[in-house]
Protein backbone atom coordinates (compact mmCIF):
# COMPACT_ATOMS: atom_id res chain seq x y z
CA UNK A 1 0.00 0.00 0.00
CA UNK A 2 1.30 3.53 -0.75
CA UNK A 3 1.64 5.75 2.56
CA UNK A 4 -1.35 8.63 1.71
CA UNK A 5 1.38 10.81 4.13
CA UNK A 6 4.12 10.84 1.72
CA UNK A 7 2.77 10.25 -1.70
CA UNK A 8 2.74 13.60 -4.34
CA UNK A 9 -1.23 13.33 -4.26
CA UNK A 10 -1.44 14.87 -1.37
CA UNK A 11 0.08 18.03 -2.63
CA UNK A 12 -2.49 18.21 -5.59
CA UNK A 13 -5.93 19.73 -5.67
CA UNK A 14 -8.47 16.99 -5.13
CA UNK A 15 -12.23 17.60 -6.17
CA UNK A 16 -14.90 16.46 -2.73
CA UNK A 17 -17.68 18.09 -4.09
CA UNK A 18 -19.88 20.23 -6.50
CA UNK A 19 -20.03 24.15 -5.18
CA UNK A 20 -23.67 24.30 -5.33
CA UNK A 21 -24.18 21.56 -2.75
CA UNK A 22 -22.03 22.96 -0.41
CA UNK A 23 -24.04 24.91 2.50
CA UNK A 24 -23.77 26.17 6.37
CA UNK A 25 -24.25 22.40 7.67
CA UNK A 26 -20.70 20.74 7.77
CA UNK A 27 -20.62 17.18 5.91
CA UNK A 28 -18.15 14.97 6.46
CA UNK A 29 -16.19 12.90 3.40
CA UNK A 30 -12.80 11.03 2.65
CA UNK A 31 -10.32 11.69 0.78
CA UNK A 32 -6.98 9.73 0.82
CA UNK A 33 -8.26 7.92 3.80
CA UNK A 34 -8.28 11.00 5.80
CA UNK A 35 -11.89 12.04 6.96
CA UNK A 36 -12.13 15.79 5.82
CA UNK A 37 -15.23 18.62 6.90
CA UNK A 38 -16.14 20.66 4.47
CA UNK A 39 -18.95 23.51 4.31
CA UNK A 40 -19.47 27.23 3.45
CA UNK A 41 -18.89 29.96 6.17
CA UNK A 42 -21.36 32.69 6.69
CA UNK A 43 -18.79 34.80 4.17
CA UNK A 44 -19.51 32.65 1.46
CA UNK A 45 -16.31 30.97 1.14
CA UNK A 46 -15.48 27.47 1.65
CA UNK A 47 -13.85 25.69 4.31
CA UNK A 48 -12.82 22.66 4.87
CA UNK A 49 -10.92 20.65 8.08
CA UNK A 50 -8.93 17.44 8.43
CA UNK A 51 -7.33 15.79 11.54
CA UNK A 52 -8.04 19.35 13.69
CA UNK A 53 -6.01 21.50 10.81
CA UNK A 54 -7.49 23.95 8.33
CA UNK A 55 -7.01 22.64 4.44
CA UNK A 56 -6.39 25.11 1.32
CA UNK A 57 -9.55 25.07 -0.79
CA UNK A 58 -10.53 26.84 -4.05
CA UNK A 59 -13.53 27.09 -5.91
CA UNK A 60 -13.68 26.42 -9.95
CA UNK A 61 -15.30 24.71 -12.37
CA UNK A 62 -18.38 24.00 -9.99
CA UNK A 63 -16.47 21.69 -7.58
CA UNK A 64 -15.52 22.48 -4.27
CA UNK A 65 -11.33 21.78 -4.51
CA UNK A 66 -9.04 20.63 -1.28
CA UNK A 67 -5.58 20.15 -0.74
CA UNK A 68 -4.31 17.85 2.38
CA UNK A 69 -0.75 19.21 2.18
CA UNK A 70 0.79 22.09 -0.09
CA UNK A 71 -0.19 22.50 -3.35
CA UNK A 72 2.53 21.80 -5.65
CA UNK A 73 1.00 23.79 -8.34
CA UNK A 74 -2.33 26.42 -8.76
CA UNK A 75 -5.40 24.69 -9.94
CA UNK A 76 -5.23 23.85 -13.21
CA UNK A 77 -6.50 25.85 -16.50
CA UNK A 78 -9.43 25.02 -18.25
CA UNK A 79 -9.42 28.24 -20.63
CA UNK A 80 -13.18 27.16 -22.27
CA UNK A 81 -14.57 27.40 -18.98
CA UNK A 82 -14.46 31.17 -19.76
CA UNK A 83 -15.56 31.06 -22.93
CA UNK A 84 -18.46 32.91 -23.77
CA UNK A 85 -22.21 31.07 -24.73
CA UNK A 86 -20.92 27.36 -23.26
CA UNK A 87 -23.34 25.58 -20.78
CA UNK A 88 -21.60 24.04 -17.76
CA UNK A 89 -23.03 20.80 -16.39
CA UNK A 90 -21.80 19.60 -13.38
CA UNK A 91 -22.92 15.75 -13.45
CA UNK A 92 -22.70 15.11 -9.85
CA UNK A 93 -21.19 12.37 -8.04
CA UNK A 94 -20.48 8.64 -9.44
CA UNK A 95 -19.08 6.07 -6.52
CA UNK A 96 -16.93 3.59 -7.91
CA UNK A 97 -15.13 0.84 -6.28
CA UNK A 98 -11.55 1.12 -7.88
CA UNK A 99 -8.46 2.31 -8.33
CA UNK A 100 -8.59 6.51 -8.81
CA UNK A 101 -6.14 5.76 -11.37
CA UNK A 102 -8.04 2.89 -13.06
CA UNK A 103 -10.98 5.35 -13.58
CA UNK A 104 -8.89 8.11 -15.19
CA UNK A 105 -7.23 5.55 -17.26
CA UNK A 106 -10.88 4.34 -18.63
CA UNK A 107 -11.72 7.82 -19.38
CA UNK A 108 -8.60 7.96 -21.96
CA UNK A 109 -9.40 4.91 -23.48
CA UNK A 110 -11.09 4.82 -26.57
CA UNK A 111 -11.20 1.07 -27.97
CA UNK A 112 -13.68 0.16 -24.88
CA UNK A 113 -16.31 2.05 -26.88
CA UNK A 114 -18.32 -0.59 -29.40
CA UNK A 115 -17.97 -3.31 -26.60
CA UNK A 116 -18.84 -1.41 -23.14
CA UNK A 117 -20.57 1.56 -24.71
CA UNK A 118 -22.55 -0.21 -27.80
CA UNK A 119 -24.11 1.60 -30.17
CA UNK A 120 -24.15 5.02 -27.97
CA UNK A 121 -20.03 5.78 -28.36
CA UNK A 122 -19.29 2.77 -30.28
CA UNK A 123 -20.28 -0.15 -32.78
CA UNK A 124 -19.27 -3.05 -34.36
CA UNK A 125 -17.56 -3.50 -37.18
CA UNK A 126 -16.18 -0.10 -36.89
CA UNK A 127 -13.69 -1.41 -34.02
CA UNK A 128 -10.46 0.35 -35.70
CA UNK A 129 -8.57 3.05 -33.53
CA UNK A 130 -6.19 4.62 -35.93
CA UNK A 131 -2.84 6.43 -35.35
CA UNK A 132 -2.87 9.00 -33.29
CA UNK A 133 -0.33 11.23 -31.34
CA UNK A 134 0.36 11.61 -27.91
CA UNK A 135 3.35 14.03 -26.02
CA UNK A 136 3.89 15.36 -22.76
CA UNK A 137 3.53 19.16 -22.57
CA UNK A 138 3.37 22.21 -19.65
CA UNK A 139 7.26 21.03 -18.55
CA UNK A 140 6.29 17.18 -18.72
CA UNK A 141 3.42 17.93 -16.27
CA UNK A 142 1.10 17.29 -18.56
CA UNK A 143 -0.45 14.31 -20.96
CA UNK A 144 -1.68 14.51 -24.25
CA UNK A 145 -3.68 12.44 -26.61
CA UNK A 146 -4.27 14.52 -30.29
CA UNK A 147 -6.00 13.70 -33.49
CA UNK A 148 -7.25 10.57 -32.01
CA UNK A 149 -10.98 10.02 -34.24
CA UNK A 150 -13.59 7.00 -33.88
CA UNK A 151 -16.77 6.83 -35.58
CA UNK A 152 -19.92 7.22 -32.88
CA UNK A 153 -23.85 6.10 -33.33
CA UNK A 154 -24.76 8.56 -30.86
CA UNK A 155 -21.88 10.93 -29.95
CA UNK A 156 -23.63 13.18 -27.60
CA UNK A 157 -26.99 13.96 -26.26
CA UNK A 158 -27.08 16.19 -29.22
CA UNK A 159 -26.35 14.10 -31.80
CA UNK A 160 -28.61 13.00 -34.25
CA UNK A 161 -27.04 10.34 -36.14
CA UNK A 162 -23.48 8.65 -36.28
CA UNK A 163 -20.48 11.11 -37.23
CA UNK A 164 -16.68 10.11 -37.36
CA UNK A 165 -16.14 12.11 -33.50
CA UNK A 166 -12.36 13.76 -33.33
CA UNK A 167 -11.33 13.83 -29.71
CA UNK A 168 -8.21 15.15 -27.69
CA UNK A 169 -7.34 14.11 -24.12
CA UNK A 170 -5.50 15.97 -21.70
CA UNK A 171 -4.37 14.68 -18.29
CA UNK A 172 -3.48 17.94 -16.01
CA UNK A 173 -3.27 16.07 -12.81
CA UNK A 174 -3.17 12.26 -11.53
CA UNK A 175 -6.71 12.10 -10.73
CA UNK A 176 -8.46 14.63 -13.79
CA UNK A 177 -8.48 14.29 -17.59
CA UNK A 178 -10.46 16.46 -19.77
CA UNK A 179 -11.28 15.60 -23.39
CA UNK A 180 -12.37 17.92 -26.40
CA UNK A 181 -14.46 16.53 -28.98
CA UNK A 182 -16.53 17.28 -32.50
CA UNK A 183 -19.25 19.56 -31.45
CA UNK A 184 -21.73 18.69 -33.46
CA UNK A 185 -24.26 21.84 -33.70
CA UNK A 186 -20.90 24.15 -34.41
CA UNK A 187 -18.58 22.93 -36.27
CA UNK A 188 -15.36 24.40 -35.55
CA UNK A 189 -15.91 24.58 -31.77
CA UNK A 190 -15.53 21.37 -29.27
CA UNK A 191 -17.39 20.27 -26.33
CA UNK A 192 -15.29 19.97 -23.27
CA UNK A 193 -16.00 16.66 -21.21
CA UNK A 194 -13.96 16.37 -18.02
CA UNK A 195 -14.02 14.04 -14.89
CA UNK A 196 -12.58 15.01 -11.70
CA UNK A 197 -11.81 12.19 -9.47
CA UNK A 198 -11.73 12.21 -6.11
CA UNK A 199 -9.41 9.44 -3.95
CA UNK A 200 -11.70 7.75 -1.29
CA UNK A 201 -8.69 5.18 -0.73
CA UNK A 202 -6.56 3.11 -3.28
CA UNK A 203 -9.42 1.37 -4.42
CA UNK A 204 -12.59 3.23 -4.16
CA UNK A 205 -13.08 6.54 -5.78
CA UNK A 206 -15.81 9.38 -6.59
CA UNK A 207 -16.15 10.61 -10.09
CA UNK A 208 -17.18 13.93 -10.48
CA UNK A 209 -17.83 14.20 -14.46
CA UNK A 210 -18.47 18.40 -15.31
CA UNK A 211 -19.18 19.06 -19.18
CA UNK A 212 -19.14 22.88 -20.52
CA UNK A 213 -21.46 22.56 -24.01
CA UNK A 214 -22.49 24.30 -26.81
CA UNK A 215 -25.90 22.69 -26.38
CA UNK A 216 -28.99 25.40 -26.20
CA UNK A 217 -31.24 22.85 -26.66
CA UNK A 218 -31.10 19.71 -23.97
CA UNK A 219 -32.59 19.84 -20.64
CA UNK A 220 -30.05 19.59 -18.02
CA UNK A 221 -31.58 16.40 -16.64
CA UNK A 222 -31.44 14.73 -19.92
CA UNK A 223 -27.48 15.80 -20.50
CA UNK A 224 -26.69 14.83 -16.73
CA UNK A 225 -28.85 11.71 -17.26
CA UNK A 226 -26.53 11.12 -20.73
CA UNK A 227 -23.35 10.79 -18.91
CA UNK A 228 -25.24 9.05 -15.95
CA UNK A 229 -25.40 6.41 -18.36
CA UNK A 230 -22.10 6.47 -19.61
CA UNK A 231 -20.58 5.84 -16.29
CA UNK A 232 -22.77 3.40 -14.81
CA UNK A 233 -21.68 1.22 -17.93
CA UNK A 234 -17.87 2.02 -16.98
CA UNK A 235 -18.50 0.98 -13.45
CA UNK A 236 -19.41 -2.79 -14.46
CA UNK A 237 -15.60 -2.88 -16.09
CA UNK A 238 -13.77 -0.81 -13.79
CA UNK A 239 -14.92 -3.11 -10.40
CA UNK A 240 -13.85 -6.34 -11.86
CA UNK A 241 -10.30 -5.35 -13.43
CA UNK A 242 -7.36 -7.39 -11.84
CA UNK A 243 -6.05 -6.26 -9.65
CA UNK A 244 -7.84 -3.71 -8.46
CA UNK A 245 -4.36 -1.17 -8.13
CA UNK A 246 -3.04 0.37 -11.60
CA UNK A 247 0.09 -1.55 -12.44
CA UNK A 248 2.42 0.24 -13.24
CA UNK A 249 5.08 -2.56 -14.36
CA UNK A 250 4.77 -2.69 -18.26
CA UNK A 251 5.48 -6.33 -18.06
CA UNK A 252 2.38 -7.13 -16.10
CA UNK A 253 -0.49 -5.97 -19.02
CA UNK A 254 -0.11 -6.02 -22.42
CA UNK A 255 -0.61 -2.50 -24.18
CA UNK A 256 -1.21 -2.30 -27.94
CA UNK A 257 -0.79 0.74 -30.07
CA UNK A 258 -4.41 1.89 -30.00
CA UNK A 259 -3.15 2.02 -25.78
CA UNK A 260 -0.44 4.75 -26.24
CA UNK A 261 -2.50 7.49 -24.39
CA UNK A 262 -2.66 4.81 -21.64
CA UNK A 263 0.45 3.67 -21.70
CA UNK A 264 1.90 7.35 -21.85
CA UNK A 265 -0.63 7.84 -18.55
CA UNK A 266 1.16 5.29 -16.22
CA UNK A 267 4.52 6.74 -17.35
CA UNK A 268 3.87 10.04 -15.83
CA UNK A 269 2.22 8.82 -13.03
CA UNK A 270 5.67 6.34 -12.46
CA UNK A 271 7.91 9.43 -13.30
CA UNK A 272 5.99 11.85 -11.02
CA UNK A 273 6.00 9.21 -8.23
CA UNK A 274 2.29 9.29 -8.26
CA UNK A 275 1.85 5.75 -6.70
CA UNK A 276 -1.55 6.24 -4.84
CA UNK A 277 -4.00 3.69 -6.12
CA UNK A 278 -0.86 1.95 -7.93
CA UNK A 279 0.45 -1.46 -7.66
CA UNK A 280 3.64 -1.24 -6.35
CA UNK A 281 6.60 -1.97 -9.36
CA UNK A 282 8.98 -4.60 -7.64
CA UNK A 283 12.14 -3.05 -7.11
CA UNK B 1 4.48 -42.36 -11.39
CA UNK B 2 3.02 -38.93 -11.41
CA UNK B 3 1.43 -37.29 -8.53
CA UNK B 4 -2.38 -37.53 -9.08
CA UNK B 5 -3.89 -34.80 -10.53
CA UNK B 6 -6.65 -32.83 -8.15
CA UNK B 7 -10.03 -32.28 -10.09
CA UNK B 8 -12.42 -29.73 -8.66
CA UNK B 9 -16.21 -30.42 -9.24
CA UNK B 10 -16.83 -26.33 -10.71
CA UNK B 11 -20.34 -26.77 -12.33
CA UNK B 12 -23.05 -28.69 -13.32
CA UNK B 13 -22.95 -29.39 -17.00
CA UNK B 14 -26.90 -28.24 -17.60
CA UNK B 15 -25.78 -24.90 -15.77
CA UNK B 16 -23.23 -23.80 -18.78
CA UNK B 17 -25.32 -23.81 -21.60
CA UNK B 18 -23.86 -23.42 -25.57
CA UNK B 19 -22.02 -19.92 -26.14
CA UNK B 20 -22.12 -19.23 -22.51
CA UNK B 21 -19.38 -18.30 -19.64
CA UNK B 22 -19.78 -18.33 -16.06
CA UNK B 23 -17.14 -17.32 -13.20
CA UNK B 24 -15.80 -20.48 -10.82
CA UNK B 25 -12.47 -21.01 -9.03
CA UNK B 26 -10.00 -23.66 -8.68
CA UNK B 27 -8.90 -23.20 -4.72
CA UNK B 28 -8.00 -19.65 -4.38
CA UNK B 29 -7.72 -18.58 -7.98
CA UNK B 30 -10.27 -17.33 -9.93
CA UNK B 31 -11.27 -18.90 -13.26
CA UNK B 32 -13.96 -18.09 -16.37
CA UNK B 33 -15.80 -21.35 -17.45
CA UNK B 34 -16.60 -21.25 -20.87
CA UNK B 35 -18.69 -23.47 -23.29
CA UNK B 36 -18.29 -22.63 -27.11
CA UNK B 37 -21.19 -23.06 -29.65
CA UNK B 38 -19.43 -26.59 -30.84
CA UNK B 39 -19.80 -27.32 -27.01
CA UNK B 40 -16.16 -27.52 -25.75
CA UNK B 41 -15.59 -26.52 -22.53
CA UNK B 42 -12.49 -24.29 -21.44
CA UNK B 43 -11.17 -23.69 -17.81
CA UNK B 44 -8.84 -20.10 -17.76
CA UNK B 45 -7.61 -17.85 -15.36
CA UNK B 46 -10.31 -14.93 -14.94
CA UNK B 47 -8.26 -12.25 -16.36
CA UNK B 48 -7.74 -10.73 -19.31
CA UNK B 49 -4.09 -10.34 -20.60
CA UNK B 50 -4.77 -6.74 -22.13
CA UNK B 51 -6.26 -4.99 -19.24
CA UNK B 52 -6.83 -7.58 -16.14
CA UNK B 53 -10.62 -7.30 -17.01
CA UNK B 54 -12.38 -10.85 -15.71
CA UNK B 55 -12.75 -12.52 -18.65
CA UNK B 56 -16.00 -14.09 -16.76
CA UNK B 57 -17.88 -11.14 -18.08
CA UNK B 58 -17.01 -11.31 -21.39
CA UNK B 59 -18.86 -12.89 -24.13
CA UNK B 60 -18.96 -16.25 -26.97
CA UNK B 61 -19.25 -16.05 -30.40
CA UNK B 62 -18.39 -19.44 -32.32
CA UNK B 63 -15.88 -21.35 -31.11
CA UNK B 64 -14.11 -17.88 -29.01
CA UNK B 65 -14.73 -16.38 -26.16
CA UNK B 66 -14.13 -12.49 -26.09
CA UNK B 67 -13.12 -9.70 -23.50
CA UNK B 68 -16.17 -7.62 -23.23
CA UNK B 69 -13.70 -4.50 -22.28
CA UNK B 70 -12.14 -4.69 -25.79
CA UNK B 71 -13.59 -7.29 -27.10
CA UNK B 72 -10.48 -9.21 -27.62
CA UNK B 73 -11.20 -12.78 -29.06
CA UNK B 74 -9.12 -15.73 -27.97
CA UNK B 75 -9.61 -19.34 -29.34
CA UNK B 76 -10.34 -22.39 -27.39
CA UNK B 77 -6.23 -23.04 -26.42
CA UNK B 78 -6.45 -19.53 -25.14
CA UNK B 79 -4.54 -17.95 -27.59
CA UNK B 80 -5.66 -14.27 -28.60
CA UNK B 81 -6.92 -14.20 -32.47
CA UNK B 82 -8.49 -10.91 -32.72
CA UNK B 83 -7.97 -7.36 -31.42
CA UNK B 84 -10.80 -5.29 -32.87
CA UNK B 85 -8.65 -1.89 -32.07
CA UNK B 86 -6.79 -3.53 -35.18
CA UNK B 87 -8.53 -5.04 -37.28
CA UNK B 88 -5.73 -5.82 -40.07
CA UNK B 89 -3.23 -7.10 -37.02
CA UNK B 90 -2.37 -10.66 -36.70
CA UNK B 91 -1.93 -10.69 -32.97
CA UNK B 92 1.53 -12.60 -31.60
CA UNK B 93 0.77 -15.92 -30.53
CA UNK B 94 2.59 -15.33 -27.35
CA UNK B 95 -0.55 -13.45 -26.18
CA UNK B 96 -2.15 -16.02 -24.30
CA UNK B 97 -4.59 -16.31 -21.46
CA UNK B 98 -3.14 -18.99 -18.31
CA UNK B 99 -5.90 -22.01 -18.35
CA UNK B 100 -6.54 -24.91 -16.54
CA UNK B 101 -7.48 -28.48 -17.56
CA UNK B 102 -11.40 -28.86 -17.68
CA UNK B 103 -13.10 -32.53 -18.49
CA UNK B 104 -17.27 -33.52 -18.08
CA UNK B 105 -18.59 -36.55 -16.11
CA UNK B 106 -21.68 -37.07 -14.26
CA UNK B 107 -22.70 -34.45 -15.74
CA UNK B 108 -20.62 -32.55 -13.88
CA UNK B 109 -17.35 -29.91 -15.26
CA UNK B 110 -14.35 -30.76 -13.16
CA UNK B 111 -11.40 -28.74 -13.77
CA UNK B 112 -7.75 -29.28 -12.15
CA UNK B 113 -4.54 -27.47 -12.45
CA UNK B 114 -1.90 -27.39 -15.39
CA UNK B 115 1.78 -28.57 -15.27
CA UNK B 116 2.30 -27.58 -18.53
CA UNK B 117 3.27 -23.94 -19.68
CA UNK B 118 -0.32 -22.96 -20.59
CA UNK B 119 -0.96 -23.18 -17.13
CA UNK B 120 1.58 -21.24 -16.15
CA UNK B 121 0.90 -18.06 -13.32
CA UNK B 122 -2.09 -20.04 -12.05
CA UNK B 123 -0.46 -20.96 -8.65
CA UNK B 124 0.63 -17.55 -8.36
CA UNK B 125 -2.45 -15.81 -9.38
CA UNK B 126 -0.11 -13.19 -11.62
CA UNK B 127 -1.40 -14.55 -15.09
CA UNK B 128 0.57 -12.69 -17.25
CA UNK B 129 0.19 -14.95 -20.28
CA UNK B 130 3.11 -13.34 -21.82
CA UNK B 131 5.95 -15.33 -24.14
CA UNK B 132 4.97 -18.72 -22.28
CA UNK B 133 4.68 -20.92 -25.05
CA UNK B 134 1.95 -23.05 -25.71
CA UNK B 135 1.35 -26.52 -23.99
CA UNK B 136 0.69 -29.25 -26.22
CA UNK B 137 -1.01 -31.66 -24.23
CA UNK B 138 -4.70 -31.77 -24.46
CA UNK B 139 -7.29 -31.04 -21.64
CA UNK B 140 -6.50 -34.58 -20.62
CA UNK B 141 -8.86 -37.21 -19.25
CA UNK B 142 -9.31 -37.51 -15.66
CA UNK B 143 -7.71 -40.83 -14.21
CA UNK B 144 -10.36 -42.97 -13.78
CA UNK B 145 -9.72 -43.23 -10.03
CA UNK B 146 -9.17 -39.19 -9.91
CA UNK B 147 -12.88 -39.13 -9.60
CA UNK B 148 -15.11 -39.80 -6.99
CA UNK B 149 -17.10 -43.08 -7.50
CA UNK B 150 -20.18 -42.00 -8.94
CA UNK B 151 -23.32 -44.10 -10.15
CA UNK B 152 -23.58 -43.72 -13.76
CA UNK B 153 -27.41 -42.97 -13.64
CA UNK B 154 -27.32 -39.85 -12.04
CA UNK B 155 -28.92 -36.68 -12.97
CA UNK B 156 -28.13 -32.80 -12.15
CA UNK B 157 -29.92 -31.63 -9.08
CA UNK B 158 -28.79 -28.02 -8.49
CA UNK B 159 -25.98 -26.10 -7.60
CA UNK B 160 -25.73 -23.71 -4.32
CA UNK B 161 -23.71 -21.59 -2.22
CA UNK B 162 -22.51 -21.76 1.17
CA UNK B 163 -20.51 -19.26 3.18
CA UNK B 164 -18.54 -21.07 4.84
CA UNK B 165 -15.01 -22.46 4.02
CA UNK B 166 -14.97 -25.47 1.76
CA UNK B 167 -12.98 -27.67 4.07
CA UNK B 168 -15.33 -27.09 6.73
CA UNK B 169 -18.04 -27.85 4.55
CA UNK B 170 -16.41 -31.23 3.60
CA UNK B 171 -15.62 -32.38 7.30
CA UNK B 172 -18.67 -31.60 8.01
CA UNK B 173 -20.11 -33.74 5.27
CA UNK B 174 -18.08 -36.21 6.37
CA UNK B 175 -15.65 -36.18 2.77
CA UNK B 176 -15.49 -33.66 -0.58
CA UNK B 177 -17.94 -36.14 -1.87
CA UNK B 178 -20.78 -37.31 0.23
CA UNK B 179 -23.87 -39.12 -0.14
CA UNK B 180 -26.88 -37.13 1.58
CA UNK B 181 -30.75 -38.71 2.51
CA UNK B 182 -32.73 -38.50 -0.52
CA UNK B 183 -30.45 -40.25 -2.94
CA UNK B 184 -28.50 -37.21 -2.96
CA UNK B 185 -24.72 -37.18 -3.70
CA UNK B 186 -22.79 -33.79 -3.01
CA UNK B 187 -19.71 -32.50 -4.34
CA UNK B 188 -18.40 -29.87 -2.65
CA UNK B 189 -15.87 -27.41 -4.27
CA UNK B 190 -14.03 -24.90 -2.22
CA UNK B 191 -14.31 -21.15 -3.53
CA UNK B 192 -11.81 -18.24 -2.27
CA UNK B 193 -13.28 -16.28 0.51
CA UNK B 194 -14.08 -18.76 2.70
CA UNK B 195 -17.14 -19.87 0.53
CA UNK B 196 -17.85 -23.38 -0.98
CA UNK B 197 -20.47 -24.22 -3.81
CA UNK B 198 -22.48 -27.58 -3.27
CA UNK B 199 -23.36 -29.40 -6.80
CA UNK B 200 -25.57 -32.38 -6.03
CA UNK B 201 -26.77 -34.82 -8.18
CA UNK B 202 -30.16 -37.13 -7.80
CA UNK B 203 -30.48 -41.00 -8.36
CA UNK B 204 -33.42 -41.35 -11.33
CA UNK B 205 -35.67 -42.02 -8.99
CA UNK B 206 -35.36 -39.35 -6.15
CA UNK B 207 -37.57 -36.53 -5.40
CA UNK B 208 -35.82 -33.27 -7.05
CA UNK B 209 -38.16 -30.81 -5.19
CA UNK B 210 -38.23 -32.46 -1.69
CA UNK B 211 -34.39 -32.79 -2.33
CA UNK B 212 -33.43 -29.20 -3.41
CA UNK B 213 -35.16 -28.51 -0.24
CA UNK B 214 -33.29 -30.39 1.87
CA UNK B 215 -30.32 -29.07 0.17
CA UNK B 216 -31.00 -25.68 1.70
CA UNK B 217 -31.72 -27.13 4.91
CA UNK B 218 -28.26 -27.96 4.78
CA UNK B 219 -26.94 -25.29 3.60
CA UNK B 220 -28.42 -23.28 6.70
CA UNK B 221 -27.27 -25.65 8.84
CA UNK B 222 -23.59 -25.60 7.23
CA UNK B 223 -24.18 -21.69 7.98
CA UNK B 224 -25.70 -21.55 11.29
CA UNK B 225 -22.85 -24.28 12.46
CA UNK B 226 -20.13 -21.66 11.20
CA UNK B 227 -21.85 -19.01 13.49
CA UNK B 228 -22.13 -20.88 16.46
Amino acid sequence: MTDPKTDPMKDQWLPVSMSADLGPARRDTVVMGVPVTIWRASDGTARAEAEGRTLAVTEDYDHLWICLGTPALPLFDIPEARQPGRRFVPCGRVRVACSPLRAIENFLDIAHFPFVHTDILGAEPQTEVTRYKVDLRENDTEVWATKVEFYQPQASKSATGGVLTEYSYRVPAPTVSVLYKTCPPRPGERDVIAIFVQPVSETVCDVWPWMALFDDESAQADLVGFQQMIFVQDRSILENQVPALLPLDPGREIPTRADLTSVAYRRYLKAHGFTYGAELVPA
Amino acid sequence: MPDPILWHPAALSRDLPAATVMPTACGDVEVALWRSAGGRVSAWYDRCPHRGMRLSHGFVRGEMLSCIYHGWRFDTEAVCRKIPAHPDLTPPETITVPRFRAAERHGVIWIAPRSDAAGQGQEAGQGQGRGQGRGTLDDGDPAPDALPPLPGDLGPLRSLQVARDGAAVADALGGWHARVAGGVHVLVQALPGGHAALHSLIDPEGDAIAASRRLEALRRDLESEAAA
